[in-house]
């Protein structure tokens, strides 16, 4: 099939361009024609968005009480044409047949269903981006609680059970910063507006210079979902090339539907129960006044690392501080530098040794 | 693969239903019209604002049908039939003028375009703004095929017009929209 000759008009009216927009069906055959016509992008996008907005059109919603009314009135008017003993017909008996069949066939396919949770689109990704094993390197948290990693720019990425994030390797000072992630995990990016970074995670792009934000992309969902804690992001959406679909600020959350790939943004205020975000994700990290260890278990809890330190030594210490934009290892930067003491960071041990501090 | 298999269980079930009604299953009869009462209102409604008029065209369309059951023919797409025949009837009853409805857009409030900021999204509502100031047919057109689903020919039927008429009506107003576009 050739598109060379398309209009906006002529995607409108394709009725397997409607069916990919709609339905999500056809969606490998169209992701292609973005690929192999990438002047056609923008008529491609305002096909979309003229089906969308048709498909969605605000409805004249007829009233559940007006509904029923209607109906007593049909009713009275079937009663007085005749009045025919009511035949329950077979009916009744194929409706039932059938919702067992489809019963059957879902159970059918549940039972059918893949048996293990793989990573379909995120290994497609990094096989496009030419990252083999040995030009990468990869996190898995096979654990069943959350693993903080530290990215080679200073940021820090808090892993969910099961996620898995892959880097490319980097020997210099301004490598690329990218990542791939399936699962869900939490970011928070050092900021370096020369050098964007990036989160790739299954169809979403997202694009950042400094923030922290709480990614959920499994490659069973049909979603993916993104909440913005601080800061501002910027989406694409991979099969519709590289435009900006939406920027998405703090405290907002925006969801992309995998099959007819519609981002949504809303202002999200209960997103803690509706994502499960993590727990680094719901602390606030203001501290005001506060006794060490309790400064310590917080985030010890919000990150999964361990935090040794002389708890007799430090008993009397209190912290002020906001260390709410910061990735892990800037905070404990900025507590180690307050504490005046030393830290090493070892993976997911941290240890800190300080020489008390100054009682007023 | 699934999707077709769903659209197949919808279009028999559809088939049955009509049976089953021809027949005098009241069952029948009443999941038809639950089925298809607010899509239905919805159409009637764009195409005449006054519920008191619609309402009233839909309850002589279903008694009638009732009462003609053993008359009718068979027919695959329940809605289609109900689309055309609400058409018809309130053609006759209202003698329809170019009455521009107005839709609900206008009258979403304030916070809920506050939290639709995104532009994408202000895109999509600019669009159903300006297709609600297309000609009246032009509307039409788009909303039984992407809102209401209907195929070109389940259109030409609706409308009593050849396809090639329905596709040069959604022609016309794609070239509205694009120019309203920036």
């Amino acid at each position: 099939m050739d598109y060379s000759a398309y209009d906006t008009a002529d995607f409108v009216c394709d009725d397997s361009f409607v069916a990919w927009v709609k339905e999500g069906r056809d969606g490998a055959h169209w992701e292609q024609v973005i690929k192999q016509y990438p002047d056609k992008q923008e008529q491609i996008l305002q096909a979309r968005a003229i089906i969308l907005a048709a498909a969605q059109l605000p409805p004249f919603q007829l009233k559940a009480q007006d509904q029923q009314q209607m109906w007593d009135q049909i009713r009275s008017q079937m009663d007085t044409t005749e009045a025919a003993p009511v035949k329950k017909s077979r009916f009744i008996y194929w409706y039932w047949a059938a919702a067992a069949v489809c019963i059957m066939a879902g159970a059918a396919l549940w039972w059918m269903r893949p048996e293990k949770e793989t990573a379909v689109v995120y290994t497609r990704l990094l096989k496009e981006a030419k990252l083999d094993g040995n030009k990468r390197i990869e996190e898995i948290n096979e654990e069943s609680t959350v693993r903080t990693v530290r990215l080679p720019d200073g940021s820090s990425v808090v892993l969910e059970p099961g996620a898995r994030i892959s880097y490319p390797v980097c020997a210099t000072n301004n490598c690329k910063r990218e990542v791939y992630l399936s699962g869900a995990a939490f970011f928070e990016v050092s900021r370096n507006t020369q050098q964007p970074f990036i989160v790739y995670a299954n169809e979403m792009v997202i694009n950042v210079l400094g923030t922290s934000f709480h990614v959920k992309a499994y490659d069973k969902d049909s979603l993916v979902q993104v909440y913005v804690k601080t800061g501002k992001i910027a989406l694409s959406v991979q099969p519709l090339g590289s435009m900006v679909i939406s920027n998405v600020s703090a405290n907002q959350q925006a969801i992309l539907q995998r099959n007819t790939l519609v981002v949504s943004v809303q202002l999200s205020e209960q997103h803690h129960i509706e994502l499960q975000a993590p727990e680094a994700t719901t602390y606030s990290f203001v501290f005001n006044d506060a006794p060490v260890d309790s400064v310590m278990s917080t985030i010890e809890n919000a990150y999964g690392v361990h935090i040794a330190y002389d708890k007799v030594l430090l008993a009397d210490c209190r912290l002020t501080a906001s260390l709410t934009d910061e990735p892990l290892y800037e905070k404990i930067r900025l507590i180690c530098r307050a504490l005046e003491a030393d830290c090493i960071i070892k993976g997911n041990d941290i240890t800190l040794s300080a020489k008390g501090c100054h009682r007023y | 693969m699934a999707g077709s298999e769903n659209i197949n269980h919808a279009s028999i079930a559809d088939h049955e239903l009509w049976i089953a009604f021809k027949q005098g299953d009241t069952e029948a009869f009443s999941e038809m019209y639950q089925r298809y009462a607010g899509t239905l209102y919805n159409y009637g409604y764009h195409l005449v604002p006054d519920t008191a008029l619609v309402q009233d065209a839909m309850q002589d369309l279903f008694a009638d049908l009732w009462r003609t059951r053993h008359n009718l023919s068979d027919t695959s797409s329940i809605k289609y039939y109900l689309f055309r025949s609400l058409r018809r009837r309130l053609h006759r009853m209202a003698d329809i003028k170019p009455v521009l409805p107005s839709t609900p857009l206008q009258t979403e409030s304030i916070e809920e375009l506050k939290i639709k900021t995104e532009e994408y999204l202000l895109l999509l509502q600019r669009l159903q703004q300006l297709m609600s100031r297309l000609p009246e047919r032009q509307q039409e057109v788009i909303r039984l095929r992407f809102y209401d689903n209907f195929n070109w020919e389940e259109i030409a039927g609706i409308l009593q017009i050849n396809e090639q008429s329905v596709r040069n009506l959604v022609q016309r107003a794609i070239a509205k929209l694009r120019e309203g576009w920036k």
